[in-house]
């Protein structure tokens, strides 16, 4: 009798839940917030929980169906679909599209959405994000750290925060989303570079008598043999004065190139000098090629709008470390009053994502910034327009597959850079892309005053040990780069 | 109790409460600053997941009613008999005297509350060790009391951090074996600690939110632990409750005593006179008490922070006083006007004040968001949020406004405060050149801009005219001074001793002066110049000349 009764009440607390409610019929689709209408998503990625725009919305109950299956959410206001029969349902529509239907309930009254679609790409990603996360501030810092994302889930684990020493963390990176290699910068009393690689992790220090500064922003070799590094004399100004905020830009910056075997820094004369500032190195795919950023010095800051960076590119030994003397320019982006920042090469050798702003090369703090596609084979640069917005378009970074790309991006409010993946296709067309899901988004991202920054894939769980690298970051001990 | 213990510790109370309200009104509002306590369920999950994660979260609870010092100071005295009394309660069949010493680790945790940086949490973390103690110790029997102890040892580790070896203390007095098996599960604890949490070890053995700067373990609360395991230990040896050798006149003179001698000198450690002042500067600025700036400054010491010096010369530049003002108090050069060279937690929100007079929203907003990241123990601040939701909305940046004007409204006191609308001032006066780029480097153009541009701002033409002044740049003030000179003005006194003295660098008398000075100034500069070629001691020139530009000229910083 009891059994019989449970089996009704769960049956009908089912039903209840997938129940279409009476009311009213809108052909309008529903405003949601992250707006994951159309978007274009990767087969393990978490459930795309989103939060009603209307404030007043009181009930929402929404259906998502695939050509096998369905599941159904009701809440309050946002949904909060359960994981695993998510994956399911992802699992069965694999190159097919979801049909999200919305109801909601607003002054009690129900009201029925034109269905809106999420396409689930055959493609899958890599494992999981690795970001930092801290406050879009100006010279001082509160807590921060690089976490690791799960795309499957919402878990996300501190790999290092620096409440466990005194400084802050910087640029990291790691091999082609590959977290055994891995690259990260410590600034502050404590500063070092920390290198995993070759399984064993230590605290170097990259400043040597021969570099104006530390070794900043990394690129590994595909090999894991080589990283190059750009060494920037940085600092920064704020504007006063509507629409900016802050400039960071280099006083000077040369390339150098870090032998990971033989603990040697390399330093190529012909990406070292005066008479240009190179910065933001990346090999390519093949390794045979080193891309990097570099402007003619001009006075700084009185000329900080003059300088504008090009796409340039030199020939790369990887059996000797050896940087070509054949400088060539790849983008000349200060002929159309550009600049160009963050080259990325795709992983498959097809395309080079850049970010284009008007001036200087740190476009973070660019509303204007936007994301480009360089295609290797033809040498035709496009704005990704599919993809841009009115706001900052910013740091990006492939997944190992070169089909999935993130992003980082201020569209969300102006200020707080946001993460959002997207699906680029063998010719190098972008889906619409999703923000990085959350559970609750709306609460998630309107109480979050951090940003995501610098995010890359990452194709397992990193094995980062951070007690270690606390205790290396705390240490005097410093494994100086030789030369 | 006694009816004259009970009389005692109301003494005790009020005596406290008056002390920390009266001497150290600015420290409560200061706590109160320096948080955000959010009714959410993420900001409490967030508290309490580290060491010591809900005695703090108690503590900022606490501390959110700060912003009224009375209130502040009477919850802090009220925590310190809390605790008190719960001490008592182990100690309360015992003599007299021994109930007496109860009031050592009282004193010592009052002078820990006079450092502006100390933490509720502390206190709290003590009270709910004794409270655990209290339960704890009032199960009968001993194998579930044994159980229960090594349960609840990591769990309080949890809930008040490693203070909770206070909870131990107490304990021993009535199970000693308890307390003991406990011991070395809670240093184990403290270390498994270090595997789950990203704090140097320092910290999570000696506290993590106990005192505001996270790196930094203070000694007081130990102390104060200490003391009270003393007490707790001593009375083993006195069983029953005897006969009181002392009557109730000497334990609260024993009580008033350790006041005086324990806390005393902690106390006096504890104060930093200048800070003190700084902070006092500050909350009047932010609270725009103009005249109580110029009061304080009347009665403080002659010596200011430069903090102090820029709240003191906004108060007179908002008061009429600026210029002529300028140097009848003490001066200590342009940062003393306006700066953004100093980043903590503090100053930065004095020359927000200025930034924001001036029409420099972009500035002020920098200088509030560098205070605000800049609270040591990562707290972000209501305070900072009211300021960012004002700039930000008269920035036009009205998504990031409203972000701030949400989480204010999950505080108890702020959630129906809204950023004024009255910021004429703001979108008259600011820059448009959008390239303007601002910093201590050209604070002096940026102020230069905003004075020719619009020559009815006054408040831009006198910073830019002192910051002149004060930087000894007598080229450039007559190049300001002309470029912002209004007809049918009358020359100020302090501009006129500047003028004058630019005048007689290169000429034997006045005659040709293009500016109508003031009767008297030539006069009083040729004095001057007499007495300084005099070489007369710079004694002397102050009580005669100690007002003036001139003697600001020659002898600051000599």
């Amino acid at each position: 009798m009891i059994r019989r009764a449970l089996f009704i009440m769960v049956s009908a607390a089912i039903v209840s839940a997938c129940a279409a409610p009476a009311g009213r019929e809108v052909v309008a689709e529903p405003e949601i917030y992250p707006d994951y209408k159309g978007v274009t998503v990767p087969l393990g990625i978490a459930p795309l929980d989103f939060t009603m725009a209307d404030s007043l919305v009181s009930s929402v109950d929404v259906s998502v169906s695939g050509p096998s299956g369905s599941l159904c959410s009701r809440g309050r206001s946002y949904t909060r679909f359960p994981i695993r029969r998510w994956h399911r349902l992802l699992k069965a529509s694999a190159g097919q599209t979801l049909r999200v239907t919305v109801r909601a309930k607003r002054g009690g009254e129900w009201t029925t959405y034109k269905p809106f679609s999420i396409n689930v790409s055959e493609d899958p990603s890599d494992y999981g994000l690795v970001y930092r996360k801290l406050a879009p501030g100006y010279i001082s810092y509160s807590k921060m750290g690089i976490y690791e994302r799960d795309l499957s889930s919402f878990r996300e684990r501190a790999l290092i925060e620096n409440t466990s020493f005194s400084g802050c963390v910087n640029c990291h990176t790691s091999n082609r989303a590959n977290p055994d290699e891995f690259s990260l910068h410590i600034r502050g009393a404590r500063g070092a570079t920390l290198l995993r690689a070759n399984g064993a992790m230590d605290a170097y220090e990259t400043k040597t008598d021969s570099t104006s500064g530390f070794c900043v922003y990394p690129y590994w070799h595909p090999s894991g043999k080589y990283i190059a590094y750009s060494i920037n004399t940085t600092r920064q100004a704020f504007h006063e004065g509507p629409d900016k905020i802050i400039e960071v830009f280099d006083h000077e910056s040369d390339l150098g190139v870090y032998d990971v075997d033989n603990g040697r820094l390399l330093l190529p004369p012909s990406l070292k000098g005066d008479q240009r500032w190179e910065t933001f190195p990346a090999f390519s795919a093949d390794g045979k090629t080193l891309f990097f950023c570099a402007a003619t010095p001009r006075p700084i800051p009185d000329s900080l709008a003059a300088i504008r960076y090009n796409l340039l590119k030199t020939d790369f030994d990887p059996s000797t470390g050896a940087v070509g003397s054949v400088i060539e320019t790849v983008i000349n982006a200060e002929s159309d009053g550009k600049s160009v920042s963050f080259p990325r090469p795709s992983y498959d050798g097809k395309y080079l994502m850049y970010t284009l702003s008007d001036y200087g090369n740190f476009s973070i703090w660019h509303h204007e910034a936007d994301l480009w596609l360089f295609d290797m084979e033809t040498g035709e640069s496009r704005p990704l327009d599919e993809v841009n917005s009115e706001d900052t378009e910013s740091f990006h970074n492939w997944d190992s597959s070169s089909r999935w790309f993130v992003f980082s991006s201020r569209r969300d409010d102006g200020l707080h850079t946001r993460l959002y993946l997207c699906h680029i296709n063998g010719n190098g067309v972008c889906d619409k892309p999703f923000m990085l899901p959350q559970r609750d988004p709306g609460r998630y991202y309107n109480s979050l005053f951090l940003s995501f920054n610098a995010p890359e894939f990452v194709a397992h769980p990193s094995p980062f040990q951070s007690r270690r690298a606390a205790r290396l970051i705390n240490s005097d001990a410093r494994t100086p780069f030789k030369l | 109790m006694k009816l004259y213990r009970k009389i005692f510790l109301a003494a005790e109370v009020v005596f406290v409460a008056l002390l920390l309200a009266s001497r150290f009104p600015s420290h409560m509002v200061f706590q109160e600053r320096y948080q955000l306590f959010l009714w959410t369920w993420r900001y409490f999950v967030e508290v309490v997941s580290v060491p010591g994660g809900m005695a703090d979260w108690t503590g900022r609870f606490f501390t959110q009613f700060f912003f009224n010092p009375w209130v502040g100071a009477g919850i802090v005295s009220a925590l310190l008999i809390v605790f008190q009394l719960l001490l008592l309660s182990f100690v309360d069949k015992k003599p007299l005297w021994l109930s007496s010493l109860t009031a050592l680790p009282v004193a010592i945790l009052f002078a820990f509350y006079t450092n502006e940086n100390a933490m509720l949490s502390a206190v709290v973390a003590l009270i709910l060790s004794l409270a655990a103690a209290r339960g704890v110790a009032s199960i009968g029997r001993s194998s579930v009391r044994m159980v229960v102890t090594l349960v609840a040892t990591p769990i309080l580790y949890m809930v008040s951090g490693p203070l909770c070896l206070m909870f131990l203390a107490a304990l021993s007095t009535r199970d000693w074996k308890a307390a003991l098996s406990g011991l070395p599960l809670s240093v184990l604890t403290v270390f498994a600690s270090s595997w789950v949490f990203q704090y140097p070890m320092k910290s999570l053995a000696g506290g993590v939110h106990y005192y505001r700067f996270l790196q930094t373990v203070r000694p007081e609360p130990w102390y104060a632990l200490a003391f009270a395991a003393v007490v707790l230990l001593l009375q083993r040896f006195f069983r029953g409750e005897g006969k009181a050798p002392v009557n109730a006149a000497v334990m609260t003179a024993s009580v008033v005593s350790s006041l005086l001698i324990v806390a005393w000198p902690l106390l006096e450690r504890n104060i930093n006179r200048q800070k003190e002042e700084t902070i006092r500067y500050t909350l009047l600025a932010e609270n725009e008490d103009w005249d109580g700036i110029i009061e304080a400054a009347g009665r403080g010491t002659p010596s200011l922070s430069p903090v102090s010096v820029a709240c003191l010369n906004l108060a007179m530049a908002k008061t009429g006083m600026f210029p002529d003002g300028l140097f009848k108090g003490f001066q200590n050069g342009p940062q003393g006007l306006i700066s953004d060279k100093k980043i903590d937690f503090i100053s930065p929100l004095a020359f927000a004040h200025v930034y924001w007079a001036l029409g420099l929203v972009d500035s002020a907003q920098r200088m509030v968001y560098e205070a605000q990241e800049s609270i040591p123990d990562y707290q972000k601040s209501a305070y900072c949020h009211k300021w960012l939701a004002r700039t930000n909305r008269v920035n036009g940046d009205h998504a990031v406004a409203d972000k701030y004007m949400e989480a204010l409204g999950h505080t108890l006191f702020y959630r129906k405060w809204r950023p004024s609308d009255d910021v004429g001032h703001i979108s008259k006066q600011r820059l448009t050149e959008k390239d303007m780029v601002s910093s201590d480097e050209n604070i002096h153009e940026v102020l230069s801009l905003l004075a020719r541009r619009d020559t009815s701002n006054t408040l831009a033409r006198d910073y830019l005219l002192a910051y002149d002044m004060l930087a000894l740049d007598l080229d450039g003030f007559v190049a300001d001074y002309q470029a912002t000179h209004r007809s049918q003005e009358v020359v100020s006194v302090v501009y006129a001793e500047a003028l004058a003295l630019a005048w007689a660098r290169n000429h034997r008398d006045f005659n040709g002066i293009p500016w109508t000075l003031p009767e008297g100034i030539a006069e009083r500069c040729v004095a001057f110049f007499g007495d300084r070629g005099a070489n007369r001691p710079k004694g002397t020139m102050r009580s005669k000349y100690g007002t003036t530009y001139w003697f600001y000229y020659f002898y600051h910083g000599k």
